[in-house]
């Protein structure tokens, strides 16, 4: 049997824009059916990345293939969500969804039926015949998801998905991707909030200044970059003497919320008793560092270097 | 369907069926050929009669007789028109002209059926400005000494004095009245018929006929010459100018409200030009279509087909095809360089600067269909096609088959190139945000990968 091709590969993809080059020598490979996650800082060079993928724009340097074929030949079989909203504001919805069907190679009638459908199961079946401009911030994002996902596409590129959205409404289309990554649709996925991608993604591509730091799954990099942390809170007026086997953090915007890295040979038990003869203990707890914590440090270390 | 199409066929419904393409390009010009008419038949000026006694003072029985003459109403009497079987256009529009004139002077001039010429001594001067004032007089006229003899020195002086709120029209036909009377006297005492003098002078027609160079002749008009060519170009102008600028206002709003990502999601760069280009000269077409309507209702209300050759119409369609592409090409490559029309005008003065060479060049080539400037312009696109334009309806002779089917492929190179250029432009300037880049910049885009 033979082994299905990867939904995206980037090879030594290289863009520059005058003297700025937004992406260098980029290589990935995203495998069908994953739900990946493209994080980066601003300026990362994501959006460039998945506009070749898109083929809006093209490489000067490098290949992209995507479900197999040219990125401009696989075009109708990718949704896409931008970050940024882009509806006409003046169209109703209805013919706005079946101008993007049938710019995907949708026939009129299968456009309108898989809007109407679309809409109901993202529960704003009226705004079919609304105008886009009178449509919260928050509807307009559903309409644009819509948009994306409209003509059944295998890969789907979402950027932000949840700007806009409620906590309800986040819940509601995190849903929604899931059954769409368990029907098999390979999702990349770019955000800010890291906890939804940690929420949401089963893979996670890491990208700074055009250039990658981490490509791994999640729970492969939750190992690669497991520490022991034990996480104290004390009075906030009480300072914590220094314990040996640690290194003790403070935790931003978090007053008397100390972390306490571990070293190698240090035992967790020892270290949390100690903590508890020490001071007034209001909480202890182990935990592992966050997907926020792994790109702060990756990014931080690339800085600097 | 093709997405060029899918695209096309969008741009061009909702641009034409919206309110605002149906007022500003069907119900206003109708709206303005109404209100013009209407004003015409329903606000006639109201004109008082002019009525009671006009007094002169120095003024023989002669010059009393002219007086009455002139100024009691006309027969009611208006010039007729040609036959449109045997009079030229030119003849049929300037006896048109002639009517109109002679109707709305007949409107404007006041009723005289109740006014009497009377004779006063200068003593009573005074006394009638008196009257004149309370309403017992229609007006005074003084004819100073030797204005009536054939050599009067500086051809004499007639004084006219008329109530406080007597209207123009009385004014008016007072000094001419008074005017033509004083020559008709002159010309009286020289023993000469007025009647005979104005006949002897009135001007003949002219009729100039030009030789072809290899044979034959043409009646030179003055309309084919130079009203139907600029009338050609004109319209040729603002219909690929207005679609320009319908293209141009489109991906503005695309880039604006940030649609042009998701269109560029399921269509390519290019063909999203092509679809808007196809699309607004769908637009274009339309709107020519429903001025030649006009036009062509309006010719044959005046009998005047034979204004316009079909070989002038056919290549006038060529040229507008060339002209809408290169015009369309500008306002693509502005329109996607820009996020809001604030920004598009500081890139949309150069463009004018160089749109508006047709309308500059209009008279001189006119004028030379066949001269250096016209020859030269034919081919400097974008000013090219309307140029042709000018030339194929103003040349008297057909140009020579060679210049046009150079021009022709040259207009046509020239479309394909700016439309080019145009589509690398717009390729890099649809997804750029921020300052809009200056024409240097422009062009930089053009050589981008």
């Amino acid at each position: 049997m033979s082994e299905q091709p990867p939904a995206i590969r980037v090879s030594g993809v290289t863009k520059c824009f005058g003297d700025v080059t937004a992406v260098n020598n980029l290589d990935l490979e995203v495998p069908a059916g994953c739900l990946i996650g493209f994080l980066g800082p601003n300026g990362a060079g994501k959006t460039t990345t998945i506009r070749m993928i898109m083929s809006i724009i093209y490489a000067d340097e490098g290949s992209v293939s995507v479900l197999g074929h040219s990125a401009l030949d696989a075009k109708d079989r990718i949704g896409y969500l931008p970050e940024e909203r882009g509806l006409y504001r003046r169209m109703r919805v209805r013919d706005l969804l079946r101008y993007i069907g049938r710019l995907k190679n949708l026939s009129r009638k299968d456009a309108d039926r898989a809007a109407a459908a679309w809409l109901e199961r993202l529960e704003l079946p009226e705004a079919l015949t609304r105008r886009c401009e009178e449509l919260s911030k928050g509807q307009q994002q559903k309409v644009q998801f819509t948009a994306a996902v409209l003509h059944n596409p295998g890969l789907i590129v979402l950027d932000e998905p949840f700007s806009g959205l409620d906590p309800v409404n986040a819940a509601l289309l995190s849903g929604v991707i899931r059954d769409l990554h368990s029907e098999g649709r390979t999702i990349v996925f770019s955000t800010h909030v890291l906890h939804q991608a940690e929420l949401l993604c089963d893979r996670i591509f890491l990208i700074d200044r055009g250039v990658k730091l981490l490509d791994d799954n999640l729970a492969a990099i939750r190992e690669r970059f497991r520490q022991r942390i034990v996480s104290v809170e004390v009075d906030g007026i009480c300072s914590l003497p220094p314990i040996p086997g640690t290194r003790a953090e403070h935790v931003a915007d978090q007053p008397g919320r100390i972390d306490l890295h571990l070293d190698e040979r240090c035992d967790e038990r020892t270290v949390m008793r100690a903590t508890l003869d020490a001071v007034d203990v209001q909480s202890i707890s182990r935990r592992e560092p966050t997907l926020e914590e792994i790109f702060t440090s990756l990014v931080t270390e690339g800085a600097t270097t | 369907m093709s997405k060029i199409l899918i695209v096309a066929i969008r741009e061009f419904k909702h641009t034409v069926l919206t309110k605002a393409f149906f007022l500003g390009s069907v119900v206003v010009p109708v709206l303005l050929v109404v209100v013009s008419i209407g004003a015409g038949i329903f606000l006639k000026p109201t004109i008082p009669p002019l009525q009671g006694s006009l007094m002169v003072v120095g003024g023989n029985d002669v010059y009393l007789n002219q007086l009455r003459e002139t100024i009691a109403p006309p027969e009611t009497s208006t010039p007729t028109l040609p036959s449109l079987n045997t009079a030229s256009a030119d003849e049929v529009l300037e006896s048109a002209v002639a009517q109109s004139t002679t109707i709305q002077a007949n409107e404007r001039r006041p009723d005289t059926s109740k006014l009497t010429v009377e004779s006063q001594p200068e003593s009573k001067v005074d006394d009638i400005k008196k009257a004149i004032r309370n309403g017992d007089a229609a007006g005074l006229i003084v004819i100073d000494e030797g204005t009536l003899k054939a050599d009067a020195e500086d051809g004499g002086k007639l004084s006219i004095w008329v109530a406080p709120e007597a209207p123009p029209s009385h004014l008016d036909l007072l000094k001419s009245s008074a005017r033509q009377s004083a020559i008709d006297t002159r010309l009286l005492d020289l023993g000469l018929s007025p009647d005979i003098v104005r006949t002897a002078m009135d001007r003949p027609q002219t009729g100039t006929i030009r030789l072809g160079s290899e044979g034959g002749e043409k009646e030179e008009s003055n309309i084919t010459r130079m009203v139907v060519p600029m009338g050609f170009m004109i319209l040729l102008w603002v219909v690929t100018f207005t679609g320009g600028n319908y293209l141009m206002m489109s991906t503005i709003e695309e880039k604006s409200t940030r649609a042009m990502e998701v269109l560029l999601s399921a269509i390519s760069p290019t063909e999203l030009l092509a679809g808007k280009i196809l699309g607004f000269a769908a637009v274009s077409a339309v709107m020519l279509g429903m001025y030649v309507i006009v036009t062509a209702v309006v010719i044959t209300l005046f009998a005047a087909l034979d204004l316009v050759s079909v070989g002038d119409i056919v290549f006038a369609g060529l040229f507008f095809i060339f002209a809408y592409l290169m015009v369309a090409a500008i306002m693509a490559g502005i329109g996607s360089a820009v996020s809001d029309i604030t920004e598009a005008q500081s890139l949309m003065g150069p463009a004018m600067a160089i749109l508006i060479l047709p309308m500059l060049l209009m008279t001189v080539v006119t004028e030379d269909p066949n001269g250096t400037i016209a020859v030269v312009a034919s081919f400097i696109p974008p000013v090219s096609p309307f140029v042709m334009v000018l030339r194929i309806s103003a040349a008297p002779e057909p140009l020579p088959t060679a210049e046009l089917i150079l021009a022709i492929v040259w207009a046509a190179a020239s479309a394909s190139m700016m439309i080019w250029a145009a589509g690398r432009i717009f390729r890099i300037g649809v997804l750029m945000q921020g300052k809009p880049p200056s024409l240097l910049g422009m062009v930089k885009w053009i050589r981008y990968r």
